[in-house]
C-alpha cells in the first residue's frame, strides 16, 4: 500500500454518511414491529377463499339453470358421495390418510418454524 | 502512514457483529425492541448505501424502507454464521439493482450521469472541502466502482463482505476499487489544478 493509497482511504473513511431523511426510521418501524397484526392466519384465508368460491360458483350455478337442475345435480352428487362411502375400499383410503398425516405429525420431519413476530400497536 | 490509516474513524456498526447476532435471536424470538434496535443500528449506513447507488434521495429512501421491510419478513432466513451488517448491505444493493434495471427499462432517456451533488443531503454537515470534493467525485464514479467504494466506506477492508454484498468475486472487488481510487485519484488533481488555473 502506498501513501497516495493512504490518504485516499483516509479521506475516504473521513466521509460523513448521508443523512437519513426525517421521519425514515418512523415509516420503517411502522411498516414492520408496529404494524397491526393482520387477523386471519394463511390457511384461514385459503378456507374463506374456498368456501366463498363454492358460494359463487353454487349461486351462478342456480340462476342459470334454475333451482330444479340444482336440486338435481344435488341429489345426483349426493347419492355417488353416499356409494363412495359404502364401498370398503374408500374408508380403507381414508384410514391410510390419517394415519400418514398423524405419523408425520409424530415423527415431525420438517424443522418447526419459529414463532412469527408478535406484532404489536404501541403508543 | 500506515498506522493512521489503521486508526481511522471506525463506524459503529463495524464493531459490533456479535451484538447484531444477538439482536436477530431475539428478534426471532419476537421482541420487537431488538429489531428496532438493529433499524436504528443500520438506518443510515443503508440510506447511505442506496443513496450512492441511486443518486436520488426519494428513492434511496424508498429502498431503505424497501430493504428492511424485506429483511423483516425473511429474518428468519438469516444464517447465524453471517454478519448482518452484509446481509442488510446485500438486500439494499439488490434492491438498487431492481429499481436501476426498471428505470433503464422504462426510460427512453439517457439517465443522467450524476445527480446534482450540490443538493445531496449531506450537504450541511460536510464541513471540509475535501470531504466535499471527495463526495462529489465518488458521485461521478460509474455505478459499479461507486458501490464499492460506498461499501469499503461502510465495511472497511473486509474484500470478502464486500464480494458477498455485490456477489461477484473477491479478486473483481479489488480491481474495481482500485480503478475507482486510480478515477478519483484523477478527478481530484483535475479539480485541484482547474482551481489553480
Amino acid at each position: 500500500m502506498d501513501e497516495r493509497d493512504d490518504d485516499l482511504d483516509r479521506m475516504i473513511f473521513a466521509i460523513p454518511m448521508e443523512e437519513p431523511p426525517a421521519g425514515l426510521r418512523a415509516s420503517i418501524l411502522r411498516g414492520t414491529i408496529y404494524r397491526p397484526a393482520f387477523a386471519l392466519k394463511p390457511w384461514e384465508l385459503w378456507m374463506c377463499g374456498t368456501v366463498a368460491a363454492i358460494a359463487v360458483w353454487l349461486a351462478a350455478f342456480i340462476v342459470r339453470s334454475g333451482p330444479e337442475a340444482f336440486m338435481q345435480t344435488l341429489i345426483a352428487l349426493g347419492s355417488a358421495t353416499a356409494h363412495l362411502l359404502l364401498i370398503q375400499n374408500t374408508w380403507l383410503w381414508i384410514a391410510a390418510g390419517i394415519g400418514t398425516a398423524f405419523w408425520l405429525l409424530i415423527l415431525n420431519p420438517l424443522p418447526m418454524r419459529a414463532p412469527l413476530f408478535r406484532r404489536y400497536a404501541r403508543d | 502512514m500506515a498506522a493512521a490509516v489503521l486508526d481511522l474513524p471506525r463506524l459503529t456498526l463495524r464493531a459490533a457483529p456479535d451484538a447484531d447476532h444477538r439482536l436477530v435471536l431475539e428478534a426471532l424470538r419476537g421482541d420487537s425492541d431488538a429489531f428496532a434496535a438493529l433499524v436504528q443500528r443500520y438506518d443510515r449506513a443503508v440510506y447511505h448505501l442506496a443513496y450512492r447507488t441511486m443518486r436520488d434521495e426519494e428513492e434511496a429512501k424508498d429502498v431503505a424502507q424497501e430493504a428492511f421491510f424485506k429483511a423483516y419478513r425473511s429474518l428468519r432466513t438469516f444464517k447465524p454464521g453471517a454478519k448482518f451488517s452484509t446481509w442488510i448491505f446485500a438486500i439494499t444493493y439488490h434492491a438498487c439493482c431492481d429499481r436501476l434495471n426498471r428505470r433503464r427499462r422504462f426510460s427512453n432517456e439517457e439517465l443522467p450521469e450524476r445527480a446534482d451533488p450540490s443538493r445531496g443531503p449531506a450537504d450541511a454537515v460536510i464541513a471540509g472541502d475535501e470531504a466535499r470534493r471527495l463526495r462529489e467525485a465518488i458521485l461521478k464514479l460509474p455505478e459499479k466502482y461507486r458501490t464499492v467504494v460506498t461499501l469499503y466506506h461502510l465495511q472497511g477492508k473486509q474484500y470478502d463482505e464486500i464480494a458477498t454484498v455485490l456477489g461477484i468475486p473477491v479478486g473483481t472487488v479489488k480491481t474495481h476499487l482500485f480503478r475507482a481510487k486510480e478515477q478519483l485519484r484523477r478527478m481530484l488533481a483535475a479539480d485541484y489544478s482547474g482551481e489553480m488555473t
